[in-house]
């Protein structure tokens, strides 16, 4: 059978080993997933409806997907969305990474670590630890209904705000849940951070992240390049710019580079710039287990999975306890461009790292032309490069046979959370 | 008993539901065994034969029309699941483009990528036991599948537009009572009435309720939908995307 797909990711990608001599001399990410040409299909609509259409690019974090697309449109209108539900579609953006998170580490990640071969296996293996983590997602679950309608793809935001707040007694129902899922959690999470030893064969890629000044990274207009001797800033308008991309056979997605390095955005990235932001208590859990930024091998991204769901909790159950219903949920204005053409431009921080959307509008507000850069697209380069570098310290010059070697890079592969549905989506510059 | 779980083109969204529904639902692991599952299984086994074959996604290349007629093969009841594999999904909004242009328009070297001009619904290319609609699919709708096929029987066919669903959870007509665009009306029901809850007209990811409407219907509704600011052109975009199949036939009917 000629399938060989990357198993426990989203979407479909193969590996591709090359071994000569017992030795691996190339490892080859072939994103096999077919393309849906969004970029395309989006043309000459008009924006209203278009982050729900975006949204179905991910399963698995569509609700960053209308949050970013959302926020391009309303900063090239002027739309100034109160600071209320500004803040209260930041809580569904948080609960969405939690619930990724979640299914990521329980489901996909974890038997990575316990020598199971698959999430049966580890259910098997671990029945009381695994009803928690039912328990845990079944909360998720109901706190992506209550926000947003659905467990993804979420209905609740429209430019200009969002259609429903709810009002107290329903806040009340959410903390309920964030509050248990908090209780569950830390078993949980005590467990992650307790397996030892998670591989550490070192870490020399630059990061890229929106700006950490303020709050844990979330939405921004501003990126930051950070490496080991260099830390700069990047407006996101400059973004296509600087970042190099690179089509090649076999990859419906591109690779990007940014001054010639594959770099890496996700989890790993923010935990290690912006640990001091998070929340006390999570710095302190992870303290006791002598888990420090920065963390220096992909496959710890697991820890910083942690870190985040842990520090998202927190922030919604602070929001909820101090909740009082809004008393407008959106901007009710008719949305103007006063200008012919505009382009609309921004990030976000999704569960993998920075989505950036761009649309050039009109004053009909019908979209010109759009350009999606995922966070697994960004990652791409990086997986190649760190499985064959991984693969040379692991081995050395043990002989390896195709099967060692492929259950290796796919538990690289694997700890970046790849979203190969999101990743294939590309566009020429043309400027 | 056995399940397999293919993925063709679409966002995982539907897959993420099954993935959701085995996580839940331990008892359904008692009774089934998801052994070609790549979200969540190494895939180490060959391909066997399969009690149930789910599909999601839309055929859009060539080596996918081969893999769903192997499983096909394999099995004795397929199952669609979602807007992709029952209409063609929102990436069927490109067909009638030229597809060099499509490809042009998003790649470097369009010469790379291997796709088809056409996006076809899983029936396009076999025969399917039974369809469960959503944009994603609701978990529940897979966990009821799943219980009743364990006990010999299916559930029954959802027949009713949403707004069966609206009457059902006490939400006031939109429509009627607000002034608000809505394609309850002509989508089929099984979401439970989610964006009418949010005070929100539905866009009918489930997709058009196809078995008897009529593009008079339909043409009639549009109108009204018209007078209350949504414009044909995007109702039009709507349908296209979340109900390719049954809108592309209502038109070619209009056609003839």
């Amino acid at each position: 059978m000629g399938y060989n797909f990357i198993a426990r990711v989203e979407g479909e990608g193969k590996v591709h080993i090359y071994i000569k001599d017992g030795k691996v001399s190339q490892v080859d990410i072939e994103i096999s997933e077919a393309p849906r040409f969004f970029e395309y299909i989006v043309r000459g609509k008009k924006i209203n409806y278009i982050p729900d259409i975006v949204s179905r690019i991910c399963g698995l974090c569509g609700s960053s997907y209308v949050l970013v697309a959302t926020k391009a449109f309303e900063k090239c209108l002027d739309i100034d969305v109160p600071e209320e539900i500004d803040e209260l579609r930041k809580i569904i953006h948080l609960a969405e990474r939690v619930k990724s998170h979640a299914l990521h580490i329980f489901l996909l990640n974890l038997p990575d670590f316990l020598e199971t071969h698959n999430t049966f296996e580890f259910r098997l293996a671990n029945k009381d630890m695994f009803k928690d983590i039912m328990r845990f997602v079944t909360y998720s679950s109901n706190i992506m209904d209550l926000l947003g309608g659905r467990f993804h793809n979420v209905v609740n935001i429209k430019i200009g705000g969002i259609y429903k707040a709810f009002n107290e007694g329903e806040a009340a129902k959410i903390l309920k849940f964030v509050e248990e899922s908090i209780k569950l959690f830390k078993p949980l999470a005590d467990f992650v951070l307790s397996l030892k030893p998670i591989p550490n064969d070192g870490l020399n890629r630059p990061h890229l992240l929106l700006s950490y000044e303020n709050e844990y990274p979330h939405l921004s207009d501003e990126i930051v390049f950070s490496s080991l001797t260099d830390e700069e800033r990047i407006n996101i308008k400059d973004f296509e710019h600087i970042v190099h991309s690179e089509q090649k056979k076999g990859k419906n997605a591109l690779l990007y580079r940014y001054k010639g390095s594959s770099y890496l955005v996700g989890p790993i990235a923010r935990f290690n710039k912006a640990f001091s932001k998070l929340h006390g208590e999570v710095r302190d859990m992870l303290k006791s287990y002598d888990w420090l930024p920065p963390l220096r091998d992909v496959r710890q991204q697991i820890v910083a999975r942690i870190a985040e769901m842990y520090d998202a909790l927190l922030t919604m159950k602070e929001f909820f306890e101090r909740y009082k219903k809004p008393d407008v949920t959106s901007v009710e204005k008719e949305f103007k461009l006063d200008v012919n053409k505009t382009t609309c431009v921004a990030a976000i921080e999704a569960p993998r790292g920075i989505l950036y959307h761009r649309y050039a509008i009109d004053n009909q507000l019908k979209i010109l032309e759009c350009n999606i850069i995922t966070p697994t697209a960004q990652n791409l380069a990086s997986m190649e490069e760190l499985s064959l570098e991984f693969l040379g310290k692991r081995f050395g010059d043990v002989v390896v046979n195709e099967a060692m070697a492929r259950r290796f890079v796919e538990m690289i592969v694997r700890s970046f959370d790849p979203c190969i549905s999101c990743s294939v989506h590309v566009y020429t510059l043309r400027y | 008993m056995r399940v397999a779980v293919i993925k063709l083109t679409s966002c995982s969204g539907c897959i993420n539901e099954i993935v959701k529904v085995v996580a839940l639902d331990p008892k359904l692991l008692d009774i089934y065994e998801f052994v070609y599952f790549n979200e969540i299984t190494d895939s180490v086994e060959n391909v066997s034969k399969y009690d149930i074959v789910f599909v999601e996604g839309s055929i859009t290349t060539k080596e996918q029309e081969d893999m769903v007629k192997m499983f096909r093969g394999l099995t004795d009841f397929m199952v669609a699941i979602g807007a992709c594999a029952i209409h063609g999904g929102v990436q069927a909004l490109r067909v009638g483009e030229n597809i060099e242009a499509v490809k042009a328009y998003v790649y470097p070297d369009p010469k790379l990528i291997e796709v088809e001009s056409d996006v076809k619904p899983v029936a396009y290319a076999t025969k399917i036991d039974f369809y469960i609609p959503g944009c994603p699919v609701r978990g529940d709708a897979v966990k009821s599948l799943l219980e009743k096929f364990a006990r010999g029987g299916l559930p029954t066919p959802i027949l009713e537009s949403v707004c069966g669903e609206c009457k059902r959870r006490g939400i006031q007509c939109l429509v009627v009572s607000h002034g608000i665009s809505c394609l309850g009306p002509i989508t089929i029901s099984g979401c439970g009435a989610i964006c009418p809850s949010f005070r929100r007209g539905c866009y009918g990811c489930y997709g058009l309720r196809g078995f008897d409407e009529t593009l008079t219907n339909v043409g009639n509704y549009i109108g009204l939908l018209g007078r209350l600011g949504l414009g044909k052109e995007i109702v039009d975009y709507l349908l296209r995307a979340f109900s390719f199949k049954e809108f592309s036939k209502l038109i070619k009917a209009f056609e003839k």
